[in-house]
């Protein structure tokens, strides 16, 4: 009965700590599961998008002009049945005429526009990401609670903050890397798609890429997409943190998003809720130059007047989010600095 | 040097809807350097809550603690490298199996791997190792507890009731472990209520009651100090002898046949008080308290000690 002698005192530096988190976290079987459904769904999702989809354009090039003059037409019926001073333009959109004349434009285009779609490619895994981001990292926190396992490893390493803090990074780095795996995968797919049922070609897209930008656009989105995954698994640690329980948590996040953001947006539009969200806020940190959200209503003496929209941008947003973070995060650490464990 | 001081340590739990409970209520908890020290005290006397405070698990309300010369909570992480230790029921991640339990402990504190082998196999885990800790038995939790406690090799080993769920032969391999680390120069604070083993294996002992310290030293001196004042004495005539002994003023009762004199020093003035009733007693004895009893005493709350 007896032990070997160790050469070196155990130390302890947020280097290995660091390393010893990343293995447990890839060795939680929860995670390995929703990793998989993770790629598993956008290989799932991208395989019925490229079957939809067509190599062949659907009209010639004649009946394309033919729809647009018909279009046009009701269009200008349209204006002259508006009084000039309620701003015809405005409610009947813009001319056909004035548009590119182009089978996307009538819904005739089965095909993949790689210049459409790939951006929506990467807002919805993204999306996706964060929500098993969000998951993994109120997981983590919470069965650490649930087993009391934090407060075993409190006795290698005394220093609370310093422990969550290489725990929260490691989280960051595992549900980082699953994203960024994600994004790539669901691009592949997509490129696949474009090559085989779709085209290339620049004059599709719904957002304002500068159209010989496309790699830039998308890295880019990729990159502040990575940003909301890493925001959506800390909100979910912090979470799990206060609460101190996975189910709480999630239900914590349930309950907002199907609830409470609903309820706010529909009853405060007015006052200006909006742009405060988190789904509007999250959506316009992806969106390449980020989303028109409404600002307040204004309502005239005469029932004029309506919506003020702003945009909310990409920066913005990403500070909204950050503040929230904050808001969750402050409160997480410092109480598990100072609470009594185990 | 004490290798842990804790001095007039205060803790006290606010409970909703009740007066706060003080768990600690200026315990003071002195551990020289090498042996094993029993911490001994009914449930609910603070053994654990002190135990936490000095591994800065809860924050005390008051007091001074110190471990390994240096000041504890603020400089916990210079002596946790040399500080092991198992707090009741050991807390490990139940889908994990015991080994990769042990190996992300041992991987953060860069130790190495064969430490964990060690260990696991110290405690007689090995074969189990590769199980989830959610299928171990109570007293396998336990074994793994203890292996994890000496992982760090650790100079100083606070154990809370290491023994709990342990098979027989498994408390006597604790109790061999303890004794031999204890032997070899490692500290080691047990606490426990088993207290055949703590009078086996401690060198000293302490023992509290409701927060607060109700006697501490050696084992030795603390049941010297408990059998003061008790003589048993073997007499052919029991019934004459009692009355004859309560004439003379003793505290003499009859206890599972003998009689028990209270409150004298010295067995001399018996027998010169039964002769001189032509009483003569074939043997005069001490009476010896082992430690439950000395235990059950001084924890006593209506008892004499207090
Ligand atoms: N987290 C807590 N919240 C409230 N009260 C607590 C808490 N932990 C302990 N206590 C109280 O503090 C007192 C001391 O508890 P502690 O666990 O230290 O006792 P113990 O001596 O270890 O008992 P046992 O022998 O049963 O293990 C008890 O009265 C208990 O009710
Ligand atoms: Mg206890």
């Amino acid at each position: 009965m007896s032990l070997p002698t160790l050469d070196a005192r155990p130390t302890h530096k947020a280097l290995p700590l660091l390393r010893s988190e990343l293995s447990r976290i890839t060795h939680r079987r929860l995670f390995r599961v929703l990793a998989l459904l993770l790629l598993g769904g956008i290989a799932f999702v991208s395989t019925i998008v490229f079957f939809v989809h067509s190599p062949e354009t659907g009209w010639s090039d004649e009946r394309v002009l033919q729809e647009q003059a018909t279009a046009q037409a009701s269009w200008e019926a349209c204006v002259a049945s508006i009084p000039s001073d309620k701003e015809p333009e405005r409610r009947c959109g813009q001319a056909p005429a004035e548009q590119p004349p182009n089978r996307f434009n009538y819904g005739a285009d089965d095909r993949y526009h790689a210049y459409q779609i790939l951006p929506i490619v990467i807002l919805g895994v993204c999306i996706a990401a964060s929500a098993i981001a969000f998951i993994m990292g109120a997981s983590a926190g919470g069965a650490e609670w649930s087993s009391r396992s934090m407060t075993l490893q409190l006795l290698f390493e005394p220093r609370r903050l310093r422990l969550l803090i290489v725990k929260w990074v490691g989280l960051s780095i595992t549900t980082g890397l699953l994203a960024a795996g994600a994004i790539l995968l669901g691009l592949a797919f997509g490129a696949v798609t474009a090559s085989l049922r779709g085209t290339w070609d620049p004059s599709y897209s719904e957002f304002e890429i500068v159209h010989d930008e496309l790699g830039q656009t998308l890295l880019y989105m990729g990159l502040r997409g990575l940003v909301l995954v890493v925001i959506a698994c800390t909100i979910g640690y912090a979470i799990a943190m206060l609460v101190r329980n996975t189910g709480a948590s999630l239900g914590v996040a349930f309950v907002y998003f199907v609830f409470v953001e609903n309820v706010v947006r529909f009853a405060l539009l007015r006052y200006g809720a909006q742009p405060f969200l988190l789904a509007e806020n999250s959506v316009a940190l992806l969106v390449p130059g980020g989303i028109p959200v409404i600002e307040r209503i204004e309502v005239g003496q005469d029932l004029s007047g309506g919506e003020v929209t702003m945009q909310l941008t990409n920066l913005r947003a990403f500070l909204t989010l950050l503040g929230y973070t904050a808001l969750l995060a402050v409160p997480a650490g410092w109480s598990f600095s100072r609470r009594d464990v185990g | 040097m004490p290798i842990i001081e804790a001095r007039r340590v205060r803790k006290t739990y606010r409970r909703r809807g009740k007066a706060p409970k003080a768990a600690l209520d200026g315990l003071d908890l002195v551990v020289e350097e090498g042996g094993v020290h029993g911490f001994l005290g009914p449930n609910g006397s603070g053994k654990t809550t002190m135990l936490r405070c000095l591994l800065g698990l809860a924050r005390p309300d008051d007091g001074e603690m110190h471990m390994l010369g240096r000041p504890v909570p603020d400089e916990l992480p210079s002596v946790i490298g040399d500080t092991g230790a198992l707090l009741e029921s050991p807390a490990f991640f139940p889908p994990f199996t015991g080994r990769l339990n042990l190996q992300l402990l041992a991987q953060s504190s860069q130790i190495p791997p064969a430490q964990v082998e060690a260990v696991l196999d110290l405690v007689q885990l090995s074969d189990a190792a590769d199980e989830r800790v959610k299928g171990y038995s109570l007293g396998m939790r336990q074994r793994l507890g203890i292996a994890a406690a000496l992982l760090k090799q650790p100079s100083v080993l606070i154990l809370d009731e290491p023994s709990n769920g342990l098979d027989p032969a498994g408390m006597r391999e604790v109790r061999h472990l303890l004794r031999a680390l204890g032997d070899s120069g490692v500290t080691v604070l047990l606490s426990s209520h088993l207290l055949g083993e703590v009078q086996q294996i401690c060198d000293t002992v302490t023992i509290v009651n409701h927060g607060r310290v109700v006697t501490t030293g050696a084992v030795a001196d603390v049941l010297r100090s408990r059998s003061s004042g008790a003589i048993a004495v073997g007499v052919s005539d029991v019934q004459r002898s009692l009355s004859v002994l309560g004439e003379a003023g003793f505290t003499a009762a009859l206890q599972e046949g003998r009689i028990i004199v209270d409150g004298v020093a010295d067995g001399a003035v018996i027998a010169e008080a039964l002769a001189a009733h032509q009483l003569y007693p074939s043997w005069l004895m001490p009476v010896q308290v082992d430690l439950e009893q000395a235990f059950l005493e001084l924890t006593d709350d209506e008892g004499s000690t207090s």
